[in-house]
């Protein structure tokens, strides 16, 4: 530069004579806007004079490692297969390192980074791409202390020396924003702090963490963050997180508790899309932890994404995740309670606290206009007594007699995989006491027919494909006069069976209408109710009187 | 003249208790029939000769009085005896059956075509005071043929 300075003004003042001697006004400009050229041509010729250190070997341990700014770049080879080019960098304060190596022809190389404190410790390894293909790791977090950067060959590829094509590791720093992932926290102690209420920002650099090796998930680069929750009184609260989506990337978000159990894994969005996090209830202070990552090792060194977590108080009638299973179902408190199937594959489990005496159970489930939803119901042994399916879309799904004196467990979850992010289901259940001669469920074989001690019968087409068995029986042969009406806008088949089950006669009885057969009872015998076109809410009932 | 009548009245009246009196005094050895109660009719239906136990089917007999359904038998084997009870007025009557049999396939009781209907199928009988009537359907698993059987019940 100073040359420039030192030359130009000469020149400038000979073709200034020049211009005022010979020519005219027009030709001044033409001589101008070549002087302008040249002074740029100069200004970059002397930024590129600025020259890249070239490596200084013997480089090949820490102890020898060529020492390089923080915002320096330098020029190495590989020079055979086993080199290892080592660098140290001096780091003052808090700050974000963007590491760079550039590619080299036909070689692929990796980056280690490591902690130089005492017995240097390996802190990340980055072998992302194939041969002739730069590396790259933009958010280095470090403290003040020294790092090791080695350059050597990569393992995807054969290890070539190469003496002709120099790498060029760069190293550009930045301070560290306020809220912000601090790279390596690529497990649960290492893990970044984070708030509820604060964005925290990240990067998904590199691709690979070639140094994790989880066997479920080899070489996946976590980025891990560390919650701690405080509940006012031990008052249980729901949290909510957010991760913006970043262009090329799918991302991934998990959520674990203090235990490290996992509470959620959320990959519903595609590429370039965010993924969240509703509704997970915290029944405990303590540390938990948000995991994010991606699907099919992207990254991207450019944009970042950004994490929120909010906090809300918990109340009674919404779900709490997690309720994916028995163990982990939400208690019902009140008559409704209302959820999200969220992700797709949600299952939400609730609990109906035994009532203690034989108790009839109506549960129907409301489901948000976009969804086909479905419900299961299981008894205190974990056995299915009831599935109910019969519903389409934004349709309500409904069993309408679940007999239990002991606790059930409802699921609710969505067969074909629907999912709403923003809509609730509603799941509602009333009860009363049972009453003799209502049908109790499941009997729908002749080993669980409902025994029928009374002179009528009461009962559900619960399902599609509903039936129902009873069983009579009376100390000698008996001619019975059944009387049957059927549930508006139904249509049921009733079956008289000799003692053995086999079915002697049938009836069908649809709509409102009640209609009247005689037969007779060998001592025993069974009714059976099919369901031919079902009314869930309504019953049928059946009286049966001796002739 | 008038004691003469008397005398003869009371005379058949005589004659005619002795003569109950002896009716209800059977010889040693003889059967007295059932009074009816409950019932005053009986169906029995069963088969015979048949020939392999695979062939013996679960059954029963639908029995129409008059025209008219009146109930069906017990069930049971074919070689088993399928009983119908009923109480009919005194008067001759026409009893007709029709047999069904088990389709484990379909886990019912379905009717038997009229080929293989018992044949004949139908039997004209009366019904006297005091007396219950038992009619027996015997059919014949390898001619195909039935034969209708009339008597009381005895104690």
């Amino acid at each position: 530069m100073h040359c420039f300075f030192t030359v130009v003004p000469h020149f400038m003042i000979d073709c200034c004579r020049e211009c005022c001697t010979f020519l005219t006004m027009k030709g001044i400009r033409k001589i101008v806007i070549i002087l302008l050229a040249m002074v740029i041509s100069v200004a970059v010729v002397s930024g590129c004079s600025k020259s890249i250190p070239d490596e200084v070997e013997p480089n090949d341990t820490f102890g020898r490692a060529q020492k390089l700014e923080e915002d320096g770049s330098v020029r190495g080879f590989l020079h055979s297969t086993g080199d290892v080019d080592c660098y140290m960098v001096t780091v003052t304060g808090s700050t974000v390192l963007d590491i760079s190596l550039s590619a080299v022809r036909g070689i692929n190389h990796s980056l280690k980074i490591w902690r130089g404190d005492g017995s240097p410790k390996l802190l990340k390894h980055i072998d992302d791409y194939r041969k002739s293909a730069p590396e790259r790791f933009c958010n280095m977090y470090a403290d003040r202390g020294v790092l090791y950067i080695t350059v050597q060959h990569g393992d995807k590829d054969p290890k070539r020396p190469n003496t002709e094509n120099p790498y060029i590791l760069s190293v550009k720093t930045r301070s560290l924003a306020f809220l912000e992932e601090q790279e390596p926290n690529d497990g649960r102690v290492s893990a970044t702090p984070l708030s509820a209420g604060k964005e925290v920002s990240g990067y998904f650099s590199p691709a690979y963490d070639r140094i994790n090796q989880n066997a479920d998930h080899p070489y996946r680069e976590e980025d891990w963050y560390a919650l701690d929750i405080a509940l006012e009184g031990e008052a249980p609260a729901l949290i909510d997180v957010e991760l913006s989506g970043v262009p090329g990337v799918n991302s991934v978000l998990y959520v674990y508790n203090s235990a490290m159990g996992e509470v959620g894994a959320y990959n519903v969005n595609g590429t370039g899309e965010g993924e969240s996090a509703r509704g997970i209830g915290v029944t405990a202070s303590g540390r938990y932890y948000i995991m994010v990552t991606t699907e099919g090792y992207h990254s991207n060194n450019d944009v970042p994404y950004q994490l929120y977590v909010s906090q809300r108080q918990y109340d009674s009638t919404m779900e709490m995740e997690p309720n994916n299973s028995i163990a982990e179902a939400n208690v019902l408190q009140q008559s409704e309670i209302s959820g999200k199937i969220f992700p797709g594959g949600d299952k939400d489990m609730y609990k109906i606290p035994g009532p203690g005496r034989p108790t009839m159970f109506t549960i129907e489930v409301v489901p948000p206009d976009s969804m086909d939803i479905s419900v299961n119901v299981y008894n205190e042994s974990s056995e299915k007594i009831f599935e109910a399916n019969q519903g389409r879309k934004g349709e309500s799904e409904i069993i309408p007699n679940v007999y239990a004196a002991k606790a059930l467990y409802v699921e609710v979850l969505s067969r074909r995989g629907d999912s709403n992010e923003q809509a609730q289901y509603r799941l509602l259940v009333s009860s009363q006491p049972y009453v003799s001669g209502y049908e109790i469920e499941p009997n729908g074989k002749k080993a669980s027919a409902t025994a029928v001690n009374t002179d009528t019968i009461t009962g559900y087409t619960s399902f599609p494909g509903d039936v129902d068995y009873y069983f009579l029986e009376y100390p000698k042969r008996k001619n019975l006069r059944f009387g049957v009406k059927a549930a508006l806008g139904s249509k049921i088949k009733v079956s008289v069976t000799d003692p053995l089950g086999y079915i002697i006669r049938s009836e069908r009885i649809s709509g409102d209408n009640e209609k009247s057969f005689t037969e007779m009872i060998d001592g025993k015998g069974y009714l059976i109710i099919e369901s031919v076109d079902a009314n869930y809410r309504e019953p049928y009932t059946i009286d049966i009187r001796g002739e | 003249m008038m004691m003469r009548m008397v005398f003869s009245v009371f005379f058949f009246a005589a004659l005619v208790l002795s003569h109950g009196c002896s009716l209800r005094q059977l010889a040693p050895g003889a059967k007295s029939y059932k009074e009816p109660t409950a019932y005053n009719v009986k169906f029995k239906a069963y088969t015979v000769n048949i020939s392999n136990p695979e062939f013996d089917r679960r059954c029963y007999y639908k029995v129409y009085i008059n025209k008219i359904q009146a109930g069906r038998t017990s069930t049971g084997l074919e070689s088993q005896v399928a009983a119908f009870t009923a109480k009919l007025s005194i008067n001759r009557h026409l009893i007709k059956v029709e047999k069904w049999v088990l389709k484990h396939r379909s886990g019912s009781y379905e009717r038997l075509n009229n080929a293989d209907q018992p044949k004949p199928d139908f039997l004209y009988f009366d019904v006297p005071e005091n007396r219950i009537v038992v009619i027996t359907l015997v059919s014949d698993a390898v001619s195909g043929r039935s034969m209708f059987g009339l008597d009381f019940e005895y104690d």
